[in-house]
């Protein structure tokens, strides 16, 4: 059965400010759903307090997962639980390649949140090489040999082998996994990256941050078309956007716009088109929300930042 | 050597100094120069670590009961083993092998290759009687000279042991020579001494260790590392310091490096209860060159202090300078980093840089970089950057089902990545990683650089794109 994530009048403050104000949402593996909202509507408040970011407080409401609450959970253990977040600005790692990264990332992600289930035959002790062993001392039983047990990992060969499919799908070059995470990549390559991350986690929900702000035609249509070939029935992804052109490669089944805080309209791919005619006015009117100033624009905004 | 050079009941005193000499049938310039050792220490001031800018920390040193420290102890029974093996690595076997336990060197083997160079090694004692006029010569004469201050003093009137080693001009050896430095005795004045001339166009590597077990009673280490690098010859010295708690680990190490030489120091602190660590580059000849990379990582209430100073005393002499310190808990490190550019030192090249990483608040750190010229004509510059772990960055690996405490291994992993990879043995790179991935209660395999070695060859991947 297809799992759902259930976001249930939701509320959330941020610094003692309410920014998302009672969010009804639910969305099953599967689906594809676009987010839309001019800046500072909450969009981005929303997706990480799903994620489980600390800074974000959940006043009222809930946020359920395959028929349990996450509330609780930090961000790990959400994401062992199958949920994923392609950041709007994904962070720097210098020194921490992305392979390495991705092998342990992966690793804990199948372990999943329950106590882990590890079957010998997937595993293998990483680091299958000579090592230092440190000084010891035999015959009284006097040991100073320090070095615990290892931490299980993905085999390197069945690791490396689904890098490679992930890589080749997304016509990316083996050299993006050799560098340092995000460390020095262009705005494009850190979007691409979310994506190889996504498709090498495999989610069961992806929440995709504005993955085209800032991206250039070409560049959009790299990363649409890499998301659209992720979609399958075991996966449900939420776009997170203002724009439209995304979604012309990754057409949704549902569209939801954001405003100040809520959902004030729902409908399906029709409606992405529609704001791409006519903009966000209209919706604001019909809602009968007053016209955003600057002011509390550029604040929400920060608030995201 | 006598089983009991000097019995448990001794303390440090001016017969001890004596009788440690005696039993050694030391020649009459030692002994001499152990007394003159003696009547330093009794007259210098202990020295002081620093004390934070905000006076946040008085010295460690102050709560040394010098009287309690034993000045002698035999190797005793268990012997212990030294298993780094650089042969795995593509390496090849060690040039050569010394083993100190306690006072006592317990073994010294040297490579067919390099004895048949022509290059000595083994215990310092040994050189004494077989090699009288280089130690005469080199040791605790102008690299670091008896009356350093009041540790070195001590160390003067005291050590034992110790690791000479002595290369002949024109013998490149590739293999690393390994000085491992082990103590077991509690309450032990340890005074670890490494002695290292490479005459001229030779070069070598060495590697040493101090390890100790975990324990409630203050030991000392006064330790004096001294490298005379000649003209136009290399050498390379790395030292992952892992001295047990309960250990006091306070180290001049020198080198003086003559016309186009080349010295690469790597020294990592992470044991020990508190460290004083003082590394300096004199770069005397012209053309002369230095490299530093030096980490700490310090937890619980571990105190570090790092000096460090490359001395400009020829023209045309580089030198590069690389730290970086993560604290976590309660630890604090004091760093001061100082480049010296002397009156002749024209046309000079250094570089000094600091970082430093917290993973918690209650941890404190200085950092004092400093520059010092006479010169006109010289490229200098410093840097230091200090800063909290991210939490963005936290969030971001948690988000990808890492837990905290994975993040915060893989964070701290990759901010010490580059110092690493500015070590040339893939071995000692190793043997690093290990030792900060354990010190955060990892198993000691994380790896996050790119060595990831055999299993991350991507070579065949390449055709991919």
């Amino acid at each position: 059965m297809a799992k759902e994530l259930i976001v249930k009048d939701l509320h959330v403050n941020v610094d003692d400010k309410e920014i998302i104000k009672g969010v009804n949402l639910t969305i099953r593996q599967g689906e594809v759903h676009a987010i839309m909202g001019p800046n500072g509507s909450g969009k981005s408040t929303l997706s990480n307090t799903i994620m489980g970011h600390p800074r974000y407080t959940v006043t009222s409401g809930d946020i359920i997962f395959d028929g349990k609450s996450i509330l609780d959970l930090p961000a790990d253990r959400r994401a062992r639980r199958g949920l994923f977040l392609a950041f709007q600005y994904p962070m720097s790692v210098p020194g921490v390649n992305v392979s390495n990264f991705l092998r342990t990332a992966l690793s804990s992600i199948r372990k999943g949140d329950a106590e882990p289930e590890i079957k010998p035959e997937n595993l293998d002790v990483q680091g299958d090489r000579p090592m230092y062993e440190k000084a010891r001392l035999g015959g009284d039983g006097k040991n100073i040999d320090r070095k615990p047990k290892r931490d299980m990992l993905i085999k390197p060969a069945e690791f490396r082998k689904l890098l490679n499919e992930k890589l080749a799908m997304l016509q990316m070059d083996s050299k993006f996994v050799k560098r340092y995470l995000n460390d020095g990549f262009s705005g494009g390559e850190k979007k691409r990256l979310e994506i190889l991350q996504m498709a090498v986690l495999s989610p069961k929900i992806a929440f995709l941050d504005e993955p085209d702000s800032g991206l250039d035609i070409d560049a959009i249509k790299v990363v649409g078309t890499g998301v659209q070939g992720l979609r399958g029935p075991d996966m449900g992804i939420v776009i997170i956007t203002h724009q439209q052109r995304i979604l012309s490669y990754l057409k949704p089944d549902f569209v939801h716009v954001m405003m100040n805080g809520n959902i004030v309209k729902e409908g399906g791919p029709e409606l992405a088109d529609l704001i791409e005619e006519r903009g966000y006015g209209w919706i604001r009117e019909e809602a009968g929300l007053p016209e955003i100033s600057e002011e509390t624009m550029r604040k929400e905004v920060e608030a995201n930042a | 050597m006598p089983s009991e050079v000097l019995n448990a009941e001794e303390h440090l005193s001016l017969a001890a100094v004596e009788k440690l000499s005696a039993a050694k049938s030391e020649p009459t310039w030692l002994l001499e120069k152990r007394r003159q050792g003696w009547g330093l220490f009794e007259r210098l001031p202990t020295p002081d670590w620093t004390r934070g800018i905000r006076g946040w920390w008085s010295s460690p040193m102050k709560g040394l009961d010098f009287d309690s420290l034993k000045p002698y102890a035999a190797a005793g029974a268990v012997a212990p083993t030294f298993d780094f093996n650089n042969a795995e690595y593509g390496e090849g076997n060690p040039s050569g092998t010394l083993i100190q336990h306690n006072s006592e060197v317990i073994k010294a083997e040297l490579s067919e290759e390099a004895k048949a160079a022509g290059v000595w090694f083994g215990s310092l004692d040994q050189a004494v009687r077989e090699k009288p006029e280089l130690v005469q010569q080199y040791f605790m004469t102008r690299c670091v000279p008896i009356d350093e201050d009041r540790i070195t003093a001590l160390h003067a009137a005291l050590w034992s042991g110790g690791a000479f080693l002595y290369v002949p001009k024109n013998v490149i050896l590739t293999a690393p020579f390994q000085a491992f430095f082990y103590a077991d005795e509690p309450g032990l004045a340890f005074f670890s001494h490494t002695l290292v001339v490479v005459e001229k166009n030779s070069s070598i590597k060495i590697i040493e260790e101090h390890i100790s077990p975990d324990s409630e009673t203050v030991s000392l280490d006064g330790g004096v590392v001294e490298i005379f690098v000649g003209s136009g010859a290399k050498a390379e010295y790395y030292n992952p310091q892992e001295w047990g708690e309960g250990f006091i680990n306070y180290t001049t190490k020198r080198a003086m490096i003559a016309n186009d030489g080349f010295h690469r120091w790597v020294v990592a602190t992470l044991g020990s209860s508190s460290s004083w660590l003082n590394v300096e580059s004199v770069l005397e000849g012209q053309g002369a060159q230095a490299e530093t990379t030096g980490l700490s990582f310090s937890t619980g209430k571990q105190h570090f202090d790092v000096k460090t100073r490359s001395l400009h005393a020829a023209p045309h002499t580089n030198a590069n300078s690389l730290f970086k310190a993560v604290l976590d808990d309660a630890s604090q490190t004091g760093f001061q980093g100082a480049i010296r550019v002397l009156k002749p030192g024209q046309n000079t090249d250094s570089f000094l840089e600091d970082h430093t990483l917290f993973l918690s608040e209650a941890s404190k750190a200085d950092a004092l970089p400093s520059l010092d010229v006479d010169a006109n004509d010289v490229r200098c510059s410093h840097g230091a950057t200090i800063g909290m772990i991210d939490a963005e960055q936290i969030f971001y690996l948690q988000s990808r089902g890492l837990d905290r405490q994975q993040a915060e291994k893989m964070i701290v992993a990759g901010f010490f990545e580059d110092v690493i990879a500015r070590i040339p043995l893939e071995s000692v790179r190793d043997r690093m990683r290990e030792s900060i991935d354990a010190k955060q209660g990892g198993d000691g395999s994380l790896r996050v650089g790119a060595d990831d070695g055999p299993m991350f060859n991507f070579a065949e991947e390449e055709k991919i794109s």
